[in-house]
């Protein structure tokens, strides 16, 4: 089976190109704006009995950012998905923020298609 | 799939440029950090998605604006006049550059704004957008032996990293020799934490890649965590020569045995006790709920509006199939079945009225775009004007929104050009420096209006009809009404402007603005006084799928005026109909002669009630004139959801889309601006 990824960013490109990225791999994406909506999800997928196997975030959104989205994530039973902060050069702060609120690893927008799938391989290694 | 990227990609940037226009207007002067912040934000997604798309002048120009913007947030600097013009700028060169390149276009990078920009940061010149690190290159090595010690911080696990699959992936690197996984930490069952890391492990690989590649695997958790790896040597296996890097004879797992770490003499103390990591890393402190401070924004979705208009359509075909039911079971006397269809009248047009609303959206965006506009005016014509927006939240439909800003623009350069004075001259009259441009939206009637007013000079009702006399639109002497001298000004190629600006009076303008309104069904007036101001007030109705309408007989046709455009009916006496030689049929109402349209005569309908005085005529007004139509009978009053008669035959002059009726049949719309044509060319 596929394993399931939850993108969580504002811009709407950004979305597109990593499902279409990460769908070209073999991956499945769910797609939420921002933090509070990504929270949502993942509380809709489990309802349907999906599980997300890693959740990709952006930083800066609004309604909720990614920081705080993380903090969040990180409060419910869902705390042990692997999280990937996505973040700019402008944002070192920020990523060691994300570490810190605990992220499991970053990525430095803008990024080339092949990186993003070996990161997110190197979180969905399947055991075995 | 590339297109399609494209195609959210011009979407997006549409919506953003937006944002960044009307950010900056409101930033000027303000300091709130949350305007500041949304603005950065779309400087940012955009710079992101320019990124993603392989723009990359787009992206070096946000980058600076983006940096400015970063100075602002970080309140190095303050959003000045001079700031947020430059920055109005770049957002102009931004939307160049970005429609260039989505035309497959190469456009010119705009060298002079980004230059100013990078003056603003302090920076030499524009700085290239960071590029993406290079990947190290795998190949071409010799193979190399080395020893890597993985002491992972404690709570690694609580990131949701998982140590075994970083080990999995270590392996994938190279030929692994040797791995000792070193188990003395690990506590009694009963202290255990699950999601506590006890182990270490030390692990002796061969492999062509170079160090950095092995160090690339533990990107993510070198900096809290120990990782240490070092170059053994060119054999396969590890050297006995080397005690510092010595695998453990024993098996793994034999914790008291194990040899202390000697690579790594900042290691932490793992091995002590359970607790000991604990109390080295805190648990994350509970942050108090986010939220609170995020600002008010709808959850939306995306929907391409062709879904949109099928499913009005076929709502509309919904209501007019229940509307067919509720006839035949009106002749059925059965109490059951009546109070059942009734039941489903109701809940259909509650269903018609949500699905009409999800086409609605607030002109709060199209309003806050002529901020903009009326800024650039301004200063274009040394004039000072301050628009103030009332109504934003009013809703439209999508469609009626996108018609009606060209009209409304112009209606404003109209206000901006020849409503408001000079400052000096203001002063001189006693009015404020900075004229007023009003722009509201309210709903009224069922109605919508919006409004363009403005504070200036009025309109010169004698020069209005000065022109109209000359131009042989009305006689000399003429006694008119305020109302019917001021429409004169949306005949084609009527200005009075006394000299012709860039901005406007070239004589093409109102005319366009009614015609573009009436193609709305909407209607537009001007109200003036002189040395006071003008008011332009448009009428528009709700959505532009349903009108309410009035139905009509012409022999064996039933047709639907539309309500919005009928005065009143009559049935005239002989002596109230007149024939005259250039004007033809003229009918009297109140002792004013109006034009008389036999509509039976005008559509080729065959009928018997050729006679007025045995028919009806239903007065009509439109911007331009009143008239008289002539019809059979009047049926009733009904909302018409219109069909498009282009999309499924063709267009037919006089005719604005067929309706079914409750029975069925189907009822042609009159078009009445057409119908004008028709009628007096």
């Amino acid at each position: 089976m596929s394993k399931l990824v939850l993108l969580v960013d504002d811009s709407a490109t950004l979305r597109m190109s990593v499902e279409m990225t990460l769908k070209g791999a073999g991956y499945e994406v769910a797609q939420a704006q921002h933090g509070q909506e990504g929270l949502n999800r993942l509380e809709q997928l489990h309802a349907q009995g999906q599980s997300v196997d890693m959740i990709i975030s952006d930083i800066n959104m609004p309604v909720m950012d990614g920081i705080s989205f993380i903090k969040e994530v990180k409060k419910t039973s869902f705390r042990y998905i692997p999280i990937l902060v996505l973040t700019t050069e402008r944002e070192d702060s920020k990523k060691l923020e994300g570490k810190k609120a605990g992220a499991a690893g970053w990525l430095v927008k803008p990024f080339k298609p092949e990186t993003l799938v070996t990161v997110v391989r190197k979180f969905t290694r399947p055991l075995a | 799939m590339e297109d399609k990227l494209l195609q959210i990609f011009a979407e997006e940037s549409q919506e953003i440029i937006e944002t960044l226009e009307h950010g900056l207007l409101e930033l000027e002067g303000s300091e709130d950090p949350e305007e500041i912040n949304s603005v950065f934000r779309a400087a940012h997604t955009l710079k992101g998605n320019a990124g993603i798309v392989g723009f990359d002048d787009v992206v070096d120009l946000t980058h600076l604006m983006e940096g400015l913007l970063d100075e602002m947030r970080k309140v190095r600097m303050s959003p000045d006049a001079e700031i947020v013009g430059l920055l109005l700028g770049a957002v102009d060169a931004l939307k160049v550059l970005v429609m260039g390149r989505l035309a497959g276009e190469s456009p010119p990078p705009p060298k002079e704004v980004m230059a100013m920009l990078a003056r603003r940061l302090g920076e030499e010149a524009p700085v290239a957008a960071a590029q993406p690190a290079p990947q190290p290159s795998a190949a071409g090595q010799d193979t190399m032996s080395y020893h890597i010690a993985l002491r992972f911080n404690p709570q690694v696990m609580q990131s949701g990293t998982d140590p075994l699959q970083l080990l999995l992936e270590l392996g994938e690197m190279g030929t692994v020799e040797r791995v000792a996984c070193h188990a003395e930490g690990l506590p009694a069952l009963e202290d255990l934490i699950p999601d506590q890391l006890y182990l270490w492990w030390e692990v002796w690989l061969s492999t062509g890649q170079p160090q950095s590649a092995l160090e690339d695997v533990f990107i993510f958790v070198r900096d809290e965590s120990d990782i240490s790896i070092s170059q053994v040597g060119r054999p396969a296996a590890p050297p006995p020569g080397q005690p510092a890097a010595a695998p453990p004879r024993q098996p793994a797992g034999q914790p008291a045995q194990a040899p202390s770490p000697p690579s790594a003499p900042a290691a932490p103390p793992l091995a002590a006790s359970a607790q000991a990591p604990v109390a080295v890393r805190p648990a994350p402190a509970k942050e108090p709920a986010p939220a609170s401070r995020a600002p008010v924004q709808s959850a939306s979705i995306r929907v391409e509006t062709d879904k949109l208009d099928k499913l009005v359509n076929l709502v509309g075909e919904l209501v007019i199939g229940v509307a067919r039911v509720n006839q035949i079971s009106g002749g059925l006397a059965s109490p059951e079945l009546a109070a059942a269809t009734e039941a489903l009248d109701h809940i259909s047009r509650d269903l018609q009225e949500q699905v009409m609303r999800v086409r609605m959206i607030p002109v709060e965006g199209t309003f806050t775009r002529f901020q903009r506009v009326v800024r650039d005016l301004a200063s274009e014509m040394g004039k000072l004007i301050h628009l103030e927006m009332s109504g934003t939240e009013t809703e439209l439909d999508k469609n009626v929104i996108e018609q009606i800003a060209d009209p409304l623009k112009h209606l404003i350069r109209n206000s901006a050009d020849h409503g408001l004075e000079m400052p000096a001259l203001r002063r001189a009259s006693g009015k404020p420096e900075t004229g007023t441009i009003w722009l509201r939206a309210f709903q009224q009637e069922g109605k919508i209006i919006i409004e363009v007013a403005d504070d200036g000079g009025g309109i010169d009702r004698s020069k209005v009809l000065n022109k109209a006399v000359e131009r042989g639109l009305a006689p000399p002497g003429a006694q008119l009404s305020d109302e019917e001298v001021f429409a004169f000004m949306f005949q084609p190629g009527f200005s009075t402007a006394e000299k012709v600006t860039e901005v406007s009076g070239r004589g093409v303008g109102l005319d366009v603005v009614r015609q573009n309104i009436e193609a709305l069904r909407g209607s537009v007036e001007v109200r003036s006084q002189v040395g006071q101001g003008t008011t332009f007030r448009i009428k528009l109705p709700l959505t532009l799928a349903i009108i309410d309408g009035m139905t009509v007989s012409v022999g064996e046709e039933i047709l639907t005026i539309p309500l919005l455009s009928i005065v009143e009916s009559l049935r005239p006496k002989p002596e109230e109909l007149k024939t005259v030689e250039s004007q033809g049929e003229l009918v009297s109402v109140r002792g004013e002669y109006l034009p008389l349209v036999r509509l039976h005569r005008v559509l080729s309908l065959p009928t018997e009630r050729v006679d007025p005085t045995s028919a009806l005529v239903v007065i009509i007004e439109s911007v331009a004139r009143r008239f008289g139509v002539l019809v059979d009978d009047i049926l009733g009053e009904q909302q018409a959801v219109i069909k498009s008669l282009e999309q499924n035959y063709q267009k037919v002059p006089g005719i604005a889309g067929a309706t079914i009726l409750g029975d069925g049949r189907v009822s042609l719309i009159l078009d009445i601006h057409g119908l004008e044509k028709l009628s007096f060319g």
